[in-house]
């Protein structure tokens, strides 16, 4: 039954990407995270994320394709303030470490609130981030993310258990113009302990909707949370 | 082109094998392990199955769970009847804990809404209550009484009330228990679990 359940999310995440055809650029790749997070005081915490980025597979809209590539890796620190006990604040530094061109800058700022009831927590964040990169226009984004978490073994997750994530994430993207990105993640997740769980399942990105180089990428992620 | 694909594989091995390594050294910080687990019918005790079926008919959408709680464990069943939610517990043998009943502000009395708020205005700069049960507990004699009546006026009756409490700079969620007059009894803490990756 757990399995059934596990396999029914992970197939709801590939629905997404076959549903849309396979005219558009496309690319295939992985991106493996490690997340820790260190409570400070009561309200102050501070989180850091390094995540890097490996293509697979690549096809262009003319039909080019390459296989593996090693896109970047992303450093990434953020300083937390919890509010109240369901929202919270946070602005951050992100270093991006391009395999190819100069490293690029960003800066994070986000409100979020999660929400837990009997049966399932529900979380919104609000993300703007700017990005600089030497001889590039600096780029600018607005993002909301919705995400649903239902726990597979009772009514809220606790260590030893299995949960599910279902999210949606359209953003606002400028740089010279005005884009428009929607992602979709659907993932399952274990929680060893309270202070460790390893996620994993797939992140499906629709880049540039409504112009010429409307594209796919599907990432597969696995990423580990830490905390103390 | 070889040596650059080589570089590219043992960056990707690098980064994963530190995260294994980091997440196997944190797996083993010892934790206190508190929360519940669905469970089949087949592993509940039967006496508490027969006292759930002797005492409430009508029952919908029934699950039971086996809850923990710092080595002590019991056995709770949930359902909806008649427009509410119920909650009851059990412990390893079958004998009744207790029944609790998820409530609107409405349906209190609201004499003891209006004291338990007196309570709240008295202790907190601001508060917001999240969730109100009715509880009923009782000795084994009031518990025969409610099962042969459905009702019984010697079961003890309290309010467990989840509540947001701000004073000064803490901002906690806390589980407050209240007599049925709303004369405050005792409260605790509650811990909110990591949200790391819904906020991250």
């Amino acid at each position: 039954m757990l399995a059934r359940r596990i396999g029914y999310t992970l197939l709801i995440g590939c629905f997404h990407f076959i549903l849309n055809g396979q005219s558009r650029p496309i690319t295939l790749g992985a991106i493996p995270e490690i997340t820790g997070s260190h409570k400070l005081t009561s309200n102050w915490s501070v989180t850091g994320k390094i995540e890097s980025r490996h293509a697979a597979f690549a096809q262009q809209s003319n039909g080019d394709a390459t296989g593996y590539s090693y896109v970047r890796t992303d450093v990434q620190l953020l300083g937390g303030y919890r509010i109240n006990p369901f929202l919270g604040a946070a602005i951050g530094y992100q270093s991006i470490l391009h395999a190819d061109g100069p490293m690029a800058h960003r800066a994070t700022q986000q409100l979020s609130v999660v929400l837990p009831y009997p049966g399932y927590r529900f979380a919104h964040r609000f993300r703007t981030d700017q990005t600089w990169q030497q001889d590039d226009t600096p780029r600018f984004r607005l993002r909301y993310r919705f995400s649903l978490e239902l726990p597979l073994q009772g009514l809220e997750v606790d260590p030893n258990e299995w949960y599910v994530v279902f999210s949606d994430e359209p953003v606002l993207d400028y740089q010279r113009s005005l884009f428009f990105e929607n992602r979709i993640g659907t993932i399952v997740g274990y929680v060893f302990t309270s202070g460790n769980k390893l996620e994993t399942g797939l992140d499906y990105r629709l880049e540039r909707i409504g112009t010429a180089v409307f594209g796919h990428e599907v990432w597969f992620k696995l990423n580990w949370f830490t905390s103390w | 082109m070889i040596s650059n694909m080589l570089n590219s594989y043992i960056k990707a091995g690098a980064l994963t094998s530190v995260m294994l390594v980091i997440g196997i050294v944190s797996m083993h910080a010892q934790v206190k392990y508190e929360g519940e687990q669905k469970v089949n019918q087949s592993e509940v005790p039967p006496a508490a199955i027969d006292w759930l079926c002797s005492g409430f008919d009508n029952m919908k959408r029934l699950k039971w769970y086996e809850q923990f709680s710092t080595g002590q464990r019991s056995y709770e069943a949930k359902f909806k009847m008649e427009g509410y939610r119920y909650s009851v517990a059990f412990d390893t043998t079958g004998n009744i804990l207790d029944i609790e009943i998820l409530l609107k502000r409405a349906e209190m009395e609201q004499d003891a809404l209006q004291a338990i708020g007196q309570h709240l205005d008295a202790n907190y700069d601001r508060w917001r209550l999240r969730k109100i049960q009715l509880q009923y507990t009782g000795t084994q004699p009031a518990w025969d009484e409610f099962l042969n009546n459905k009702y019984s006026d010697a079961l003890q009756v309290k309010y467990e009330i989840e509540y947001y409490g701000k004073k000064d700079d803490s901002r906690l969620l806390w589980e407050g228990w209240f007599d049925k007059t709303g004369e405050f009894i005792s409260k605790r803490q509650i811990t909110t679990k990591s949200a790391d990756n819904l906020n991250y």
